[in-house]
């Protein structure tokens, strides 16, 4: 999840239903980014929200800003004073330093001047950058595997394979960054028992890319998903390796997932999810 | 006779009551979650109410975004 800090001005401006940007609010109580906090953005949050609307506002927002597990309280320990112009608004970049954060959300002209820094590095985004790469889309693209082929138009993604490449599979844009209750990518967890897609290893990798790449504010949790993946893997060729045994069986299958789960410190446990790990890192998903 | 502070709030005391055990980490998770929506929505219904009797637009609001808060 990225991890971000927000301008006083942005969270007052996006708080009321009729705001055109309470997209920022919502997306905040959806859990969809990390927001970083110190004590003395909270104390500005409080003041200008009690300034433009009540004390009971802020005291409300703030309640729900300590309940919430996406907001993250980041020591200062460094005072850095980036920002000549305005002295009161280096708390969001002292915050945005301590919290390593991926962006500082504001409209304020007075940040600018840490864009031209090359340590520390903190990327700005105005609300238009913001809302652009929050919402996502998709651009059009193919990627080329050795059996199939993925098609990216703005509309969504279709799979072509079997033997002619004639054999396809649409995922319309919008399902695309759907999670189940334990933040699972509904679509990866479709597809990975899909008999057609045991032979492409790098299918689901190459989709999760596509999909973070357009949609980098999501929730899924992108770990526990290929986790799934490779597990499922495993079970299956296990099957496949003993069939003429007890295995291949419903039970059989239980009975290697009752040892797993007894062995979940061994070794092949923690390759696996550090393979898992690597891909991932690898092609920038996570 | 001094007034005294007492040691919790209502809320304290009825959350006191209610959890006499400990609660697994999702029922906790789960109830922070309520929580958080609660205060959430209650702080926006307050400022929608407040926009509409002080005349916030949309417009109103986006203009805040420029503004010095000193």
């Amino acid at each position: 999840m990225k991890r971000i800090v927000i301008d006083t001005n942005v969270i007052v401006a996006s708080l009321a239903k009729r705001s055109p940007i309470h997209w920022i609010i919502e997306d905040l109580l959806a859990e969809k980014f990390i927001l970083c906090v110190n004590e003395d953005i909270l104390l500005e949050y409080e003041e200008i929200l009690k300034r433009k609307y009540s004390v009971a506002v802020a005291d409300s927002f703030l309640s729900a800003l300590k309940e919430l597990d996406n907001v993250v309280y980041t020591g200062v320990f460094y005072h850095l004073n980036l920002i000549k112009l305005d002295y009161d608004d280096n708390k969001f970049a002292d915050c945005a330093f301590a919290g390593n954060v991926d962006f500082l959300i504001t409209n304020d002209k007075h940040f600018n001047s840490l864009k031209r820094l090359d340590f520390p590095k903190i990327s700005v985004m105005n609300i238009v950058e913001f809302e652009r790469y929050s919402k996502g889309g998709l651009t059009a693209k193919t990627i080329l595997g050795d059996n199939y082929k993925i098609e990216v138009d703005s509309e969504g993604i279709t799979i072509f394979y079997g033997d002619e490449l004639d054999s396809q599979y649409e995922i319309p844009s919008g399902m695309l960054t759907e999670v189940d209750s334990d933040n699972y990518s509904s679509i990866i967890s479709e597809l990975e028992g899909k008999q057609w897609i045991q032979d492409k290893a790098n299918l689901l990798y190459d989709l999760a890319e596509v999909i973070q790449f357009s949609f980098p504010i999501n929730i899924i949790d992108w770990i526990h998903t290929f986790n799934s993946v490779a597990y499922i893997k495993y079970i299956s060729k296990l099957q496949s390796l003993d069939k003429t045994a007890i295995l291949g069986s419903k039970s059989a299958i239980n009975f290697i997932r009752i040892i797993i789960e007894e062995e979940k410190n061994a070794d092949f446990m923690k390759d696996l999810k550090e393979g898992v790990i690597n891909e991932l890192r690898k092609r920038a998903i996570i | 006779m001094t007034a005294t502070q007492k040691p919790f709030s209502n809320i304290q005391l009825e959350l006191l009551k209610l959890f006499p055990h400990n609660l697994n980490e999702s029922d906790v998770k789960a109830i922070k979650k309520m929580l958080a929506k609660y205060f959430m929505e209650k702080a926006i219904t307050e400022a929608d109410k407040i926009a509409e009797e002080k005349g916030y637009t949309s417009e109103v609001m986006m203009s805040w975004l420029n503004e010095d808060n000193q």
